[in-house]
Formats: structure tokens, C-alpha cells, sequence
């Protein structure tokens, strides 16, 4: 690679830090407006009252969890009927209802904000589907992941009120006051820098040299706008953002980027807002910010160094990515999109270099906390700083607290629960696919395209996605099958919601106390000290987790 | 006397499948684990 591409590259991720530092402190006082302001718009009022919701009565965290559990599991059930109905319905373009076991996985991605995409949509979904289903829960699930982390912030300023808020409200003002806006922008920009927005199904066309191609259109801009800004990442074409009608040029490559992580770069301003101590969620940030500069930086250094035979041959590891982007540009997008929860791709993970593509494993694996989903980034940071203020008072042993709430046995109860969960789901989910005798069979004969140590990654990295609602593919794997499609959902369902029930648990315990002032024995958590105990924290404990099975899979492929 | 041709209509039409029987009860059951998570760590 040479000097003038490097400092492109350099250049480019420089420039995407500056303006995502011009804009954490506007856009999280925003976020924190928008959750804190006693007043209603004319449309909420309609909204509550439509729903028969009191907008002014609190929850309790058991109350506000059923919210979330009952709305999400109407939404799969909406989500499954519309494609299993979409042969009747308009705009379908001619496409059948899409079956049964794809239905579940689909509906059950997009819900929980994961969109792993298990087809290839231009061929199975209508522009009915693409709208009314997936494009919705684009927006409503990442208002669910926002309203559940502001849930957590409030149990942390409450002073023994025990409730949360109401979820109903966090729901409609995420939608109407954040995400409808934002995407209309968005959409308005990728017009701009000619993404497709249409409603004209296929056109034929006369290519240069006489031959014929098919062109698929519909309404793109509006779907990738808000794929991108909720951090859900579902294309509306198979190659999602490696499509020039989803992604054309270099430089909306940066806006999506820079889309993707705007609202979980600003989550920990509104946390500091909330708790009124903007040192705290600077701090958060610089967690935040300190891991996935290191993590974007090894994965571009590993990429542009090509290791392996093809690459070496070629000159360069280009298999699998586009020359519109090149290797940073590529590699830029492959850590945001796995450091947060988005999972949208610009270049085939699957082509990447052995090591190369661990990386955008164990960006997942680290629990997508740098800086996460909308909302999930900021509840799982949380998490892990509640750990890491519990390992600081072990430490010098003082009894743990955190913005002046004690850490006791409950709260270090759920916080180990939440870490727990997804690295026990992606482990299982692929143990399963290798450990029986039938599955591992279908598995292998059938999914994977790759045999032998690449293949098992493909799995790994299948599980990591579902059970961390990213929704990245590795490529290379047909998951459509009746074991992936029901396990991947089985795992993005308890992926998303058991750590929900645990936050919300936690929330629920941190409202009931009063808060303890600081004393000299209080561990500063808004100092540069405590920011390197976050990070050391979540890098021990997603490589003690994870270190053996990554031995198995991209480690042994890449140092063999 | 031979029996009147079925008549097939080639629109499009609706069908609910025993696999869509156990993919709904799947994802009901599902949240339902969920909430006894739920009522679990109330208890903790």
C-alpha cells in the first residue's frame, strides 16, 4: 500500500473523529432533552391517547420491562404475517410469501435490531415487506435499545423513587423527536449522493455492449438512512453497502459511517446530562473511544499487511471489497459496523485475511460497548463499569459505588448475569452445530462453503452476530437452513432480551436507593485511571471468554 | 357421469401451514422463557 493511500486512510478516520466530536455534546444534550422534557407534542398526546397510555404515570422496572416484552413480541408476530401474507399484498413485486422458517428468522432480526438477513432481499422481499415490516422496526427497535438504556440512567440519578419512567413515552419520543427527523435528513443526503428512492420494482436495460441487465430499484435511500442511524444494518439489496445503489461513492461511505455512530457516540453525553456529572459519561466515551480506535487501527494494519498466499500474489487482500472504498475504506466501515451493533457491510468479512477478519469477531464479542448499539452501547458500557467499580473496591478494599449508589451482592449478581448470557449463546449455538451428529452433517454439507478451520469461523461468527444483535454476515455460510434460521433466531431473541431483563432488573435496584455522597475513599470514575480499568475490564473479560474458540478458528488459521 | 374438473384459481392466495403453527408458538414462547427470566431475577 503506498504513502499517498495510508494517509487517505489516515486522513479519512481523522476526519470522522473530528466531526463525531463536534457533534457528541449538541446531539447528547439533545438526547437528554428529549428524555427529561415535561412536555408532550401535539402528536405524542395523540399517540398516548390512541394507546391508552397515561404519559404521566411511572413504571416500575418489572412494568416497564412487560412494555418492552409485549410491544417487541407483537412486532415479530407483525413482521412474520406480513411476509408470510406478502403474495397478497401490493407492491410485492410478484414475489410469493416467504416461508416459514425465514419468516420466524427475519421477523425475529429485525426486531431485536440484529437484521441478519438470511435471503437475498431483492429477490424475496416486496417493497410491502421492505416498508411496512422491516423498514418499521428499523425505527421501533431502536427506540426500544434507547428507551431501555435511559431506563438505566434514570435508576442511577433516581433518589429512591423505584421507578424508571414509562416506556411508552421513551418509545414515541425516541420515534418522533430523534430517529423520524434524523432519517429524513439521512435520506435526503444519500439522495443527494445518488442513492436510488423509487418505487419501479426491475427495469430492463441495453448495456453498452448490447447485451441485457436487470436494474432493481425501490425505495432505498429512506430504508439505508435509518439502517445505518438505529444501528440496525439490514440491506435493502444482498450486497447491502457494497452496492453503488446503497452506498456509491466514497464519500457517502463516510456519511454512513458517520450515521452509524452518531447516536451511540452521543449516548454518553445524555448519560452525563441525566446524572449530572458530564465528567461521567466523558469518561464513558473515552472507554468507548480508546477501544475502538485500537480496535480499528490493528484490523486496518492487519488487512493492508495481506497476509496469506492469494493476497501476496495479488499485491493486495482486495478479494471481497470494492475499489470505490479500497482497504480503509473497507476496513474503516468493518470496525464501526461491529463496534456497534449495526452489522451493515461494505466488504465481504469473509474475504478479509485470517486475522483480519477475527477482528470484526472480536469487536462483537467485546459486546459492542465502543460504542455499541443505540442504547445497547450505553447499558453494556454501564455494565462492565459497574464490574470494573467493583474489581477497583476489591482492589483497595472499599465497598463499591457508582455515581454514589453502593454496588451490593444484587447488583454484581446482575451485572455478571448480563455478561454471561450472549458469550453462553454464541458458544452453544456452535457447539450445537458441531456437536451433533445430524446438524453437524447438514452444516457442513450444506452451509458452510469453506471446509475445515475457515468454516468453523463462519459459524462462530454466525452465532457472534445473532446472539450480539449485530447481524454482519462472514459471508461464506448459507444460513437459510431449518437448524441456522431457528437457531440464529432462538439466539437473537434470548440475546436481546434476557440482558434486557437484567438492565432493567439493575435499574429497578439502583431507583430504590438514595444516593451516598462521595468521600475520600470514593473511586473517581470520571479520571483517566478509571477509564483504563473500564477498558482493561471488558478487553480480560471478553478474552478470557472468548480466547479458546477464537484458538480454534481465525488464531489457528492465521498463524498455521 | 364424470365428475366436474376442480377448478384452480392461480391468484395468489393465503395458507397457514403446521410449521407456521410452531414457528408462532416458538416465538411465544420464547418471550414467555424471557418473563420467567424475569421472575427469576426477582428473586436474587
Amino acid at each position: 500500500m503506498d504513502a499517498a493511500t495510508i494517509w487517505f486512510g489516515v486522513l479519512q478516520a481523522a476526519t470522522l473523529l473530528l466531526v463525531l466530536a463536534l457533534i457528541y455534546r449538541p446531539l447528547g444534550d439533545y438526547i437528554a432533552r428529549v428524555y427529561t422534557s415535561s412536555r408532550d407534542l401535539a402528536v405524542e398526546k395523540g399517540t398516548y391517547r390512541l394507546i391508552g397510555v397515561d404519559p404521566r404515570a411511572e413504571q416500575t422496572w418489572q412494568a416497564y420491562l412487560r412494555g418492552v416484552l409485549l410491544f417487541s413480541l407483537i412486532g415479530v408476530l407483525l413482521v412474520y404475517a406480513l411476509q408470510r401474507a406478502q403474495a397478497v399484498l401490493p407492491y410485492s413485486l410478484g414475489l410469493p410469501a416467504v416461508p416459514e422458517g425465514l419468516s420466524f428468522n427475519t421477523a425475529v432480526s429485525f426486531v431485536t435490531n440484529t437484521n441478519w438477513q438470511s435471503y437475498s432481499p431483492e429477490l424475496t422481499m416486496g417493497y410491502t415487506v421492505q416498508l411496512a415490516g422491516l423498514a418499521v422496526q428499523n425505527f421501533v427497535s431502536a427506540a426500544v435499545g434507547i428507551a431501555v438504556a435511559v431506563a438505566l440512567v434514570r435508576g442511577f440519578a433516581a433518589r429512591r423513587s423505584g421507578t424508571l419512567g414509562n416506556f411508552w413515552v421513551d418509545l414515541v419520543r425516541g420515534l418522533v423527536r430523534l430517529l423520524l427527523p434524523l432519517a429524513i435528513v439521512a435520506a435526503i443526503v444519500l439522495i443527494v449522493g445518488g442513492v436510488v428512492q423509487n418505487f419501479n420494482g426491475f427495469t430492463e436495460v441495453t448495456t453498452v455492449t448490447g447485451g441485457s441487465s436487470v436494474l432493481p430499484g425501490g425505495p432505498v435511500a429512506s430504508q439505508e438512512a435509518i439502517k445505518e442511524l438505529g444501528t440496525n444494518g439490514g440491506g435493502f439489496f444482498n450486497a447491502n453497502s457494497a452496492h453503488p445503489f446503497e452506498n456509491p461513492t466514497p464519500w457517502t461511505n463516510f456519511f454512513e459511517i458517520l450515521l452509524l455512530l452518531a447516536i451511540p457516540v452521543a449516548m454518553p453525553r445524555a448519560f452525563g446530562r441525566m446524572v449530572g456529572d458530564n465528567r461521567q459519561g466523558f469518561a464513558i466515551l473515552g472507554a468507548m473511544a480508546t477501544i475502538a480506535i485500537v480496535s480499528i487501527a490493528i484490523g486496518s494494519w492487519l488487512e493492508a499487511l495481506g497476509q496469506g498466499t492469494a493476497p501476496q500474489l495479488a499485491g493486495a487482500a482486495m478479494e471481497g471489497k470494492e475499489t470505490r472504498f479500497g482497504i480503509l475504506g473497507s476496513t474503516l466501515f468493518a470496525g464501526a459496523t461491529t463496534l456497534t451493533s449495526t452489522g451493515a457491510v461494505n466488504s465481504m468479512h469473509d474475504s478479509y485475511t485470517a486475522l483480519g477478519g477475527m477482528m470484526p469477531m472480536l469487536n462483537m464479542m467485546l459486546g459492542e460497548v465502543a460504542p455499541g448499539g443505540v442504547g445497547s452501547g450505553l447499558y453494556g458500557m454501564l455494565i462492565l463499569a459497574v464490574l470494573a467499580v467493583f474489581v477497583g473496591g476489591l482492589l483497595v478494599g472499599r465497598s463499591p459505588e457508582y455515581l454514589g449508589k453502593k454496588m451490593g451482592p444484587r447488583e454484581i449478581k446482575l451485572a455478571s448475569l448480563y455478561i454471561l448470557v450472549t458469550p453462553t449463546l454464541v458458544l452453544l449455538g456452535t457447539a450445537l452445530s458441531f456437536g451433533i451428529p445430524a446438524i453437524a452433517a447438514d452444516v457442513e454439507s450444506v452451509s458452510i462453503w469453506n471446509p475445515g478451520i475457515h468454516g468453523m469461523s463462519e459459524v462462530l461468527y454466525a452465532f457472534t452476530s445473532a446472539a450480539n444483535n449485530n447481524g454482519s454476515a462472514f459471508a461464506g455460510l448459507t444460513a437459510n437452513t431449518p437448524w441456522l434460521n431457528t437457531a440464529l433466531g432462538v439466539a437473537m431473541v434470548l440475546g436481546r432480551f434476557i440482558p434486557i431483563v437484567l438492565v432493567l432488573a439493575l435499574a429497578g435496584s439502583l431507583a430504590q436507593q438514595d444516593p451516598v455522597p462521595s468521600t475520600a475513599g470514593t473511586l473517581p470514575t470520571y479520571r483517566p485511571q478509571f477509564v483504563g480499568l473500564l477498558v482493561g475490564v471488558t478487553v480480560i473479560v471478553t478474552a478470557l471468554t472468548y480466547f479458546p474458540v477464537l484458538a480454534l478458528g481465525p488464531l489457528a488459521e492465521g498463524l498455521v | 357421469m364424470p365428475a366436474a374438473p376442480a377448478v384452480h384459481s392461480n391468484r395468489p392466495h393465503l395458507e397457514i401451514s403446521v410449521l407456521d403453527v410452531i414457528f408462532i408458538a416458538l416465538t411465544i414462547a420464547l418471550f414467555a422463557l424471557v418473563g420467567l427470566v424475569a421472575k427469576g431475577v426477582e428473586k436474587l
